[in-house]
């Protein structure tokens, strides 16, 4: 009996888990094969599979709707902000969760607040701001909020996590005569592996989409970011989706390939588990 | 001796001539002395679209006559350009040129962002007459023009012929008493009497509610409104207006899903001829010429929203008016004062109005030359619309938290749920308590 | 921690110093301002009349601010139990035996999250449709459509018709937070675990979750602070509409700033939805800290 019930279960499992994985993949499957028909084709039947796949699109995404400039623009700004969160994410989670200093409640508090705010309100204060500061429509002025903003995830999660990295690795270390830079950064880092990977994820998904402060910080066009420069496929009126949905599909390209990267390392140790079954 | 002060007395001349003409003009923009000009712009001229297509050329066209001037233009795309011109606004890091709404126009004057126009355009009657009738009005404060508009969007019925017939109706309602006589008939046939897609809440208000409001209330009690002398949001004629609507949707002549389909969608069941009528704006005439199938194409005229009896209001007026115009500066310099007028009388004269018929974009500019209209639909409402009075669009002039109560209300009235005078009452409360 | 391993509270400081200058320039300081502005009546001109409390007055009676804090608890609620309480789930079954194309699940269940509103909203826009929309499709073809709805026309339910993409669109985000921390826990205590009897479901709830009760908070602080702020997924689909029955606090206080132009009544706004967040962080706190002493 206990084996037909485990059965069961694993049937509804697994039921369940793959309906739910197909949900997952169909819209990225349908953005692709629309984005191979033409508006007409689209507007008459929004989910049949292009007769001819058509990559037209795809070429005046890049060539009227210059996507290749915003698509390098996002790339540095995501690229240098993610290096230095993950960087400053883990030295201010693992001290937030190691000691105990001064201004410590202060600072976790002061993250969170920031985490906490919705963007439109502090749109003009930073533009305020960063007009009076001359950080206006620079190459690095999107970097500083991009990064300010990922710190509070990042932050949390890191220090949520070293809580489990046993403190006796790092005693024996000091023991061994390593520095305390040393100890941070050669031996806890690298145990925090899959945390800091899903830091650096959900940072590169945050900041490449960004949209609000990409706006208006910036003035440019050589400067703009690849939201930006999508909303130029939507038009005042009227929008032509195939065409929207090449540049949402190369927009959404890194993202994904962040992802991939990046997975193996959150879901590493389960293969050791899952010898054992 | 007399050689010599002949000369000194014709070189004074000459100076003297020289000085007068060049001060006596004082507009003229300083071209003669080749200083470098630079013009920030900020608009909503991104590629692709007809009205970018339009205007681009006019303005390559004034850089290659003006080589010391040059034009920093960003472009933004329309839904975002109200933000990114508030921001600015906010931030006082406004350009030289830039776009503003009909909305913000009162807003923006009083915080003394914007110049006035008014000089300009009334020392140039040759540019301020080519303009239609009317199309100042949303940015006309205090007598003082604010901004020039290029381009205007109208609303008005489209309505199947065919499908008409099929229900037995002879032609288009005079009254809205015979228009919600029609609605069983179509409803017979099987089709949606009147599709409307107001997922964007804009919509009903934009297409129905400013012209229908007008049949009832007429253009005086709206100017009080817009005046604030005494007219109120629940004067009867108003509240009429709204259970006018209301009676309409009761009668079941919308499609059930009115609130969570988008102006798209609604095109599309019009074009499918799954609707009889459709209340839409001119921005989709390029749209319908582009995807609409013959058969319906052949066979949708246009017509005015119907009279409603005992209304103050003008039966052939449709809503006209410019959404965003061009404005300046207010802090703009001297130097670049006679610029910054040339680039806007390039971007807004007759070559600008040709352009724009060729393209497909309604213009708030007379063409210069006379422009054969070739597609179907256009051609047919550029004959429906000639000489046609024209009312403005509420969202294009009243403050934006009586707009945003207008329109919430709306999308719940059509689904019935809320009343007409409760609706009216809303609106009030708001006007009142906003002092703009 | 052994005084010989902690440094100097100077090295501390300064190893902090970078991320903090960073996060109080781009961050706290416009943060500061938003606070300042909400004490006045500001319309982006060169006017900025004090006003005292008088916005924060105008906020505690506000209906619609309320209403659509309403909206933002039911978002919470379901998203809390869907998002969370599913992606959770998923994980363990992906730590088990019973699942098949485990590589395969949790690479694609990420997807969603990587999508724009835009395409979600649309997507999910076209699903709930009467006409052709695939969930009236199946409804009808299992025979229960007489429980067909108008998803997002009717106001009563709207907000549950969008909690549904909510949740959806994000169980892959919470999966892979929630696996990086089950990656953490000991292999060894599981094993352990799983000898002495407790498989499935009973090693979830003993053992697993109270290894990943940290975590497990900071993604409810995640949950909650993301669902405040939730906007752009509303924005696409019904702007609030119809009426104001799905409206939320982020999209209240963005309208009040950007369509009406009252930038001192919208910090306000966001300034009381900063209050509200922290206020549930911290119950949510206290629940956490209530079921560990059980």
């Amino acid at each position: 009996m206990k084996k037909a019930w485990d059965m069961f279960q694993g049937v509804v499992a697994n039921a369940f888990v793959s309906l739910f994985s197909i949900t997952c993949i169909f819209p990225i499957i349908w953005m692709i094969y629309s984005s191979l028909k033409t508006d007409k084709e689209f507007s008459l039947n929004i989910l049949s599979l292009p007769a001819k796949p058509e990559f037209g699109n795809y070429a005046r995404a890049i060539t009227e709707g210059k996507i290749g400039s915003y698509f390098v623009n996002s790339m540095f700004n995501t690229l240098s902000a993610l290096v230095v969160v993950l960087v400053i994410s883990f030295i201010t989670g693992y001290c937030i969760s190691r000691f105990r200093f001064k201004g410590r409640t202060f600072i976790y508090y002061m993250f969170l607040s920031g985490m906490l705010i919705p963007i439109y309100a502090l749109l003009i204060p930073i533009f305020v701001e960063f007009k009076t500061l001359g950080l206006l429509n620079k190459k690095f002025t999107l970097i500083l909020p991009y990064i300010a903003f990922a710190l509070p995830t990042g932050v949390f999660l890191v220090e949520s996590s070293v809580e489990s990295v046993p403190i006796e690795v790092e005693e024996a270390a000091c023991i061994d005569g390593s520095s305390f830079i040393n100890t941070m950064f050669r031996i806890v880092m690298p145990m925090c592996k899959p945390v800091l990977s899903t830091v650096a994820i959900l940072t590169f998904l945050h900041t490449w989409n960004e949209f609000p402060l990409a706006l208006v910080l910036i003035r440019s066009n050589a400067l703009k970011t690849m939201p930006i420069g999508l909303t130029n496929f939507v038009g005042a009126y009227t929008v032509n989706y195939p065409l929207m949905l090449a540049a949402l599909v190369v927009s959404t390209l890194p993202v994904v390939i962040m992802y991939l990267l990046f997975y193996n390392q959150i879901m590493k140790g389960m293969t050791a588990g899952a010898v054992k079954g | 001796m007399r050689n010599k002060t002949w000369m000194r007395l014709a070189s004074l001349a000459c100076a003297g001539i020289m000085g007068v003409t060049m001060t006596g003009c004082g507009q003229k923009a300083p071209e003669a002395a080749g200083e470098k000009i630079e013009i920030s712009m900020l608009d909503f001229f991104i590629p692709g679209e007809g009205v970018t297509k339009a205007m681009k050329p006019l303005l390559d066209e004034y850089l290659a006559k003006h080589p010391n001037v040059t034009i920093d233009e960003e472009s933004v795309s329309n839904s975002d350009l109200a933000t990114k011109v508030q921001t600015l606004a906010a931030g006082e890091e406004l350009p030289d040129i830039f776009m503003i709404k009909g909305q913000m126009a009162e807003t923006f004057v009083e915080n003394g962002k914007v110049f006035s126009l008014s000089e300009a355009l009334s020392s140039d009657s040759a540019w301020k007459d080519n303009f239609k009738e009317g199309v100042f009005s949303n940015f006309t404060i205090g007598e003082k023009i604010y901004a020039v508009p290029f381009q205007v969007t109208n609303t008005c019925v489209f309505y199947n012929t065919d499908l008409f017939k099929q229900a037995g109706i002879q032609e288009f309602p005079g009254s809205w008493s015979e228009l919600l006589d029609i609605i069983p008939k179509l409803k017979e046939i099987g089709v949606t009497p009147i599709v409307l897609g107001n997922k964007e809440k804009w919509n009903a208000e934009s297409v129905i509610m400013s012209t229908l409001g007008n049949r009832l209330t007429g253009d005086e009690w709206y100017q009080s409104i817009r005046d604030r002398s005494g007219a109120k949001f629940t004067d009867p004629e108003f509240v009429q207006s709204l259970q006018a609507l209301s009676d309409l949707a009761a009668a079941g002549a919308f499609n059930e899903d009115v609130n969570s389909i988008d102006g798209a969608q609604q095109r599309q069941l019009y074009m499918n001829g799954k609707a009889a009528i459709t209340i839409d704006g001119s921005w989709a005439i390029a749209n319908f010429d582009e995807n609409c199938p013959e058969e319906v194409k052949n066979v949708t005229e246009m017509a005015a929203l119907p009279m409603v009896e005992g209304g103050k209001g003008n039966p052939e007026t449709i809503t006209g008016g410019a959404g965003w115009a061009l404005a300046v500066n207010s802090k703009i310099s001297e130097e670049k004062k006679a610029v910054v007028i040339d680039i806007l009388k390039a971007m807004t004269g007759p070559e600008y109005g040709t352009a724009a018929i060729e393209e497909g974009t309604l213009t708030a500019v007379k063409p210069g030359e006379e422009v054969k209209i070739e597609k179907t639909i256009a051609a047919k409402f550029d004959v429906f619309a000639k000489d046609r009075p024209f009312i403005p669009v509420y969202d294009h002039q009243l403050s934006s938290g009586v707009i945003d109560v207008m329109q919430s209300g709306l999308q719940e009235l059509l689904i019935g749920r809320v009343a007409p005078e409760e609706l009216a009452q809303r609106i009030q409360t708001e006007y009142e308590n906003n002092g703009k | 921690m052994s005084k010989a391993l902690r440094p100097k509270n100077i090295v501390i400081y300064g190893l902090l110093a970078p991320g903090l200058a960073v996060f109080v320039l781009c961050c706290i300081a416009p943060l500061f301002v938003a606070v300042y502005n909400s004490f006045f009546d500001w319309d982006g001109g060169p006017v900025k009349r004090f006003v005292g409390f008088q916005n924060y007055a105008e906020l505690v009676q506000d209906r619609a601010f309320w209403s659509a804090f309403k909206n933002n608890l039911t978002f919470i609620f379901w998203t809390v139990l869907g998002q969370i309480g599913i992606a959770f789930l998923i994980a363990m079954l992906l730590q088990s035996r019973i699942l098949k194309f485990k590589n395969f699940h949790r690479t694609v269940i990420f997807f969603p999250v990587v999508l724009s509103a835009v395409v979600v909203g649309f997507l999910w826009r076209i699903m709930y449709n009467s006409e052709y929309g695939i969930v009236n499709t199946l409804m009808r073809a299992v025979g229960l459509g007489n429980f067909i709805q108008l998803w997002l026309d009717n106001p009563d339910i709207v907000i549950g018709s969008l909690a549904i993409p909510k949740v959806w669109q994000f169980i892959g985000y919470y999966l892979i937070i929630l696996l990086a921390a089950i990656q953490g826990i000991d292999q060894s205590v599981l094993e352990v675990a799983e000898l002495d009897g407790a498989t499935g479901w009973k090693k979830s709830r003993y053992i697993v979750v109270p290894l990943i009760k940290n975590t497990l908070m900071v993604t409810i602080m995640l949950c909650i602070s993301g669902n405040m702020k939730t906007f752009d997924q509303i924005f696409v689909m019904t702007g609030g509409g119809p009426g104001t029955s799905s409206e939320v606090v982020a999209l209240y206080a963005y309208n009040v700033s950007m369509n009406r132009m009252r930038y001192g009544y919208g910090s306000t706004a966001a300034i009381g939805i900063l209050i509200l967040s922290l206020g549930l962080i911290m119950l949510s706190r206290l629940a956490g800290r209530k079921k560990e002493e059980e």
